[in-house]
């Protein structure tokens, strides 16, 4: 890739981050600014000797441990951030290839000097690795702002609770490990966005309905034809969410290059293929 | 080769479908050679043993 390519490829992420700014940018700051409040307002509700008694619960939770040795306890406030993300991945998935078709800016997009596959491929990193970016961000103010709020009611108690700067290198860890953890799921899951890009190039009107209906049908016509469920069992392979949340960088590189992790994206790869080629029929 | 795909790209329904039959070939083949199970929603339940391939002898016996 030459850096003539590699520009007019940035430029391409950034058109995707410009139009999806709603998604993948405004929800999890939304959402965040959300628990912040709910937070702050828990904060002030809840009564001092519960306050105490909650702070020195988890002096004695964390006594002799590393805060990087719970790392799990960090990264729980990921949860709603991750369901927001995939709630918005696939919203854009589904109209990622379908929308510039309907109101026929594909045509003004394909007089550009920029291939099928690059478009194809920008949507699929923004998906992969941008929208899991600005997510792990949002959710990383909210594990700093838990850890501040922990340390300074910790202080104002005359309890210690792991040291301030282990607990804040923790929570930034966590923030690495949430993003590390949305990319694998992206990857793990990418059979799903090749599906969904396939019929986001491919359907004229009703982009959900053929999409999920689509597949649910062919589920239900390989257990009537064949009596075989290969299909399903593949769906509920991909369904273990063990292969992709991780809780060290050892343990991404090891789901990363894991067999089910790489022929997940081989399978992905098929339909993003189909994706490209189907960008050709631009009516 | 080239005959072959441009039959494939000749519109857009065929195209779908070859890739979709692409797709459940590869699904189906490495779910053969990694041996996967190929049934995985059976109604087996303790308490109810109603088998749909089987259903003459759930009616005989009750």
């Amino acid at each position: 890739m030459n850096s003539r390519t590699f520009e007019r490829f940035m430029i391409l992420l950034r058109r995707e981050l410009w139009e999806s700014n709603r998604l993948f940018i405004a929800s999890p700051v939304v959402l965040a600014g959300l628990i912040l409040v709910a937070m702050l307002w828990a904060l002030l509700q809840i009564p001092e000797p519960m306050k105490r008694q909650a702070i020195q619960q988890m002096e004695t939770y964390l006594q002799g441990v590393s805060p990087f040795q719970v790392m799990p306890v960090f990264m729980a406030p990921a949860i709603p951030f991750v369901i927001v993300l995939y709630v918005c991945a696939v919203i854009y998935l589904v109209n990622a290839l379908y929308h510039d078709r309907r109101d026929s800016s594909i045509l003004f997009w394909q007089s550009m000097p920029v291939s099928n596959l690059a478009t194809v491929l920008s949507k699929v990193v923004t998906v992969c690795f941008l929208a899991p970016l600005f997510a792990a961000l949002a959710c990383g103010v909210l594990i700093l702002f838990s850890v501040t709020a922990i340390s300074v009611l910790a202080a104002s108690y005359d309890s210690v609770i792991a040291g301030f700067w282990s607990l804040l290198g923790a929570g930034l860890y966590s923030i690495l490990l949430v993003y590390l953890t949305s990319v694998l799921g992206a990857l793990w899951l990418f059979p799903t966005i090749g599906w969904i890009l396939l019929f986001s190039a491919y359907v004229k009107s009703l982009p959900y309905l053929w999409t999920f209906g689509a597949f649910i049908l062919l589920l239900f016509m390989e257990d009537l034809v064949f009596g075989t469920q290969f299909l399903a069992n593949w769906v509920e392979s991909r369904t273990s969410n063990y292969n992709y949340i991780v809780f060290s960088v050892g343990d991404f590189f090891q789901r990363l290059l894991s067999y089910d992790m790489l022929i997940g994206v081989a399978f992905g790869a098929v339909l993003l293929v189909g994706a490209v080629n189907m960008r050709r029929f631009a009516d | 080769m080239n005959k072959i795909l441009s039959v494939l790209l000749k519109d857009r329904h065929r195209l779908l479908l070859a890739t979709i039959a692409a797709y459940i070939v590869l699904v189906v083949i490495e779910g053969v050679v990694m041996d996967r199970e190929s049934r995985v929603y059976t109604f087996e339940n303790p308490y109810f043993e109603l088998q749909l391939n089987n259903i003459e002898e759930f009616q005989s016996n009750h």
